[in-house]
């Protein structure tokens, strides 16, 4: 047995600031009843109470009605405790009701599912605050918290929403079953106890299933679309020229699609007039294919001409010269010989019409050659005639031998020898004269009698060459007498041989043919054969005299030509070709 | 100067409700501080609290009394426990600044009490105006004086700290009474009791 412990006062509340109840903790009891008392006192005042009620807020405690209870002033509260052995009191306590409350908690908590536009769910919270304390004058301003959890679990989730009642919970799990719970606090006071346990359960949200698979097709569809559009972007130029193969466009020479483009009609008509150049171009082709031809025929014809006619006016200028030379020698012979006569009893007479006569010559061959040509190559044909026109002086030249060979004939003495030879040297002439017409082709005659002259000298050598052997066996004193008179002669005619070189370049080959009948005889003779060919014309002579008779003939002849000048001349370029037939009558006397 | 632009009485209301708001909690938070690091036990046995000089002031004591007070009387109240206070926190400044053993903190929310105090009583000026067609400020107020100066400066250590206690709990007392009467206010003013 002893005296009670101390008691300790354990807390204070005021639920409404208006009434507040104290509880404490008894101490020992000391083994003996023990009586306890709260006795309190207020500031400012020196008088102490006794608790006013101890059996409505249960054992241990101390309850003060609004009669007893003032706010903004503050309690000195104290317990005390006796048995018969002793008392004891506790520690004192400072109690201001404004910071003791405790409210009750909040009531009417229910809970709702419910769903947004969006069709996503949330659970809506609501309650209401307790019915002793007064919100909505302002005399108590409350804050709240709510918690939450699953059924299974074991923490809470705690919401601090402020001072509404309401709440939205979003991302809950859905079929799952959920607890909440709520509380508040008011101002400068104590949070109140959880309210009462609300549970509700989730409902599984087949909508949101379906709008999830609604969505992965939309996905994979977007996918397989874009796939298809990259492909197609790959492959599009292939599968267009495939679908649609390119087609070619009309093209048109000379046309110029430009001109379209640029929508000038001028320039479209002047392309238009360009499309008729081609054939225009064609001709002008054509034009210039003929214009060469003429050209290079030209060409042709002229270097021909120009080749052959020179060659062939340089041949038979060396020919014609030789056989004129050879010729006129003759020719001058017989007409010397004849002059040689008459000019005893009319000289200067028959002089004078000679040198006429030549002039009138060419004019008279010019016209009949003309008169039947009338192609350019019969004027190419007139050149190489021009050509010979030079050549006449040439004969003239040979004047001087005639003279010459007058004087052998004077000392021969033979005009009926002569008189024979001109009428066999006309005939002939008559009978070329007659092949040329009949072939009627005047160049071919021309070129074949430029071959035949070749073909003459060949002939010519060696009939010469024969009749030489012949003479020089058969008339060896013949030769000795020449070479006496020769020798004056010789001396006259080495000079005129060297001037006829001089004179004419075509002399070089009558020398060279000279230097031929040299070879055929003996070193002394190659001296003497100068002088052998006019022993030839000697010997020539000699024959005719002999053949035919000469007192007819004669005349004949002289008549022809004092009637006829102009045939005249033609005779005397026979009696040329003559003098080059005259070998062909030492074959015959050969034979 | 004064601001050119009339603030409407709704947000006066808000905003002296925000501040006589915090402006409690700072005073809880020197009060605990106090009473944790300075308060000696042996005065709630030797010595009998004193009434803070605003006892005098009547204020609503229970639901029916709100109900039935005018706003007026209500804010003259509230006004005069407001002014009453200028000059005692100017000394409790003063006596915390040069408490040893103070925290800073301490300090600087014994500064911010202060100041805080004058910028409410500004505001119920404010307010108090508006509703009133006569100005008679001076004819209405009537706040008591504060008398501890004397034990404040005392040179007794517990003397001079049961003052600086005693300024604590009467000011965090009075801020309270400031706040709840203003929170009742703004509900009947601007929500019409249906907060």
């Amino acid at each position: 047995q002893s005296p009670p412990g101390k008691p300790e006062i354990h807390k204070c509340r005021s639920p409404d600031k208006e009434t507040f109840t104290c509880w404490w903790n008894p101490g020992t009891d000391g083994g003996l009843p023990t009586n306890y008392s709260l006795t309190y006192s207020k500031e400012g005042e020196k008088t102490t109470y006794e608790c006013p009620d101890y059996k409505t807020s249960g054992p241990n405690s101390c309850f003060f009605s609004k009669q007893y209870t003032s706010i903004w002033k503050i309690y000195i509260i104290t317990v005390n405790a006796t048995n018969q052995m002793g008392s004891s009191s506790s520690d004192p306590l400072y109690v201001d009701v404004t910071y003791i409350v405790e409210p009750e908690p909040p009531r009417n908590l229910t809970l709702e599912v419910k769903q947004l536009k969006d069709k996503k769910t949330y659970l809506w919270v609501k309650w209401s605050p307790p019915t002793i304390t007064d919100v909505k004058t302002g005399w108590f301003t409350m804050e709240y918290e709510i918690r939450l959890k699953p059924e299974e679990a074991e923490e809470w989730e705690i919401h601090f929403t402020g001072h509404q009642t309401q709440f939205k919970v979003f991302d809950l799990y859905p079929g799952q079953k959920y607890l909440v719970q709520t509380r508040c606090k008011p101002d400068h006071g104590y949070w109140s106890r959880w309210s009462q346990e609300s549970s509700v359960e989730m409902p599984n949200d087949f909508t949101l299933k379906d709008t999830t698979v609604w969505i992965i097709v939309a996905i994979l569809s977007a996918v397989i679309c874009l796939i298809m559009v990259w492909a197609v972007a790959l492959k599009g130029y292939s599968m267009m020229t495939c679908i649609f193969p390119p087609v070619p466009g009309p093209k048109i020479k000379g046309f110029d699609t430009h001109l379209l483009e640029k929508g000038k009609s001028e320039e479209l008509l002047s392309a238009l007039g360009c499309q008729d150049f081609p054939p225009t171009s064609d001709c002008e082709d054509l034009l210039v294919e003929f214009l060469e031809v003429d050209d290079n025929e030209d060409e042709r014809l002229m270097p021909s001409h120009s080749k052959e006619y020179p060659g062939q006016g340089v041949k038979p200028t060396h020919l014609d010269p030789d056989s004129d030379s050879g010729h006129g020698s003759y020719d001058s012979h017989s007409l010397l010989s004849e002059k040689c006569e008459e000019p005893q009893a009319y000289p200067p007479t028959l002089h004078i019409p000679e040198i006429t006569e030549k002039p009138e010559n060419p004019e008279a061959n010019i016209p009949p050659t003309v008169d039947p040509q009338s192609t350019n190559p019969n004027f190419h044909v007139d050149a190489p005639k021009s050509s010979t026109w030079p050549l006449l002086p040439g004969q003239h030249m040979p004047r001087s031998p005639y003279h010459s060979v007058a004087d052998v004939c004077k000392l021969a003495g033979s005009p009926v020898n002569t008189l024979d030879s001109f009428l066999d040297k006309a005939e002939e002439n008559v009978l070329k004269l007659s092949k040329a017409l009949e072939t009627g082709e005047e160049e071919v005659a021309e070129q074949k009698g430029a071959k035949s002259f070749p073909s003459d000298k060949q002939n010519t050598p060696w009939p010469l060459l024969q009749e030489k052997s012949p003479t020089v066996y058969v008339k060896p004193p013949d030769y000795v007498e020449i070479h006496k008179v020769n020798k004056d002669g010789v001396l006259s005619l080495f000079p005129k041989q060297r001037e006829n070189n001089q004179t004419e370049k075509p002399g070089v080959p009558e020398t060279s043919k000279e230097y031929a009948k040299v070879s055929g005889i003996t070193d002394n003779n190659i001296l003497v054969l100068v002088p052998d060919s006019r022993a030839q014309n000697t010997a020539l002579l000699e024959e005719s005299a002999k053949k035919a008779p000469p007192s007819f003939e004669a005349d004949q002849s002289e008549k022809d030509l004092a009637s006829f000048t102009a045939t005249s001349s033609n005779r005397r370029l026979q009696l040329g070709r003559l003098d080059y037939l005259d070998p062909t009558c030492f074959m015959h006397s050969f034979h | 100067s004064k601001p050119t632009v009339l603030v409407s009485t709704e947000d006066l209301y808000h905003r002296l409700v925000e501040q006589s708001h915090n402006t409690f909690i700072k005073a809880a938070d020197v009060y605990r501080e106090f009473d944790i690091n300075f308060a000696k036990r042996s005065w709630m046995k030797d010595r009998i609290l004193p009434l803070c000089h605003t006892a005098s002031i009547h204020v609503p004591e229970n639901r029916e009394e709100v109900h039935e007070i005018k706003t007026e009387d209500l804010l003259r109240s509230i006004i005069n426990i407001s002014v009453s206070w200028k000059e005692p926190l100017k000394h409790f400044v003063s006596a915390v600044t040069d408490l040893p053993g103070a925290s800073a903190s301490m300090r600087k929310k014994a500064v911010d009490m202060k100041d805080k105090n004058l910028i409410i009583l500004e505001g119920l000026q404010k307010i108090f105006n508006r509703t009133q067609t006569k100005v008679e400020e001076n004819e209405n107020f009537d706040y008591p004086a504060w008398s501890g100066l004397k034990d404040l400066q005392s040179s007794d250590e517990d003397t001079h700290l049961f003052a600086i206690y005693n300024l604590c709990r009467c000011f965090k007392s009075d801020i309270h009474k400031i706040d709840t009467y203003l929170k009742v206010l703004r509900c009947r003013v601007v929500f019409k009791n249906e907060c």
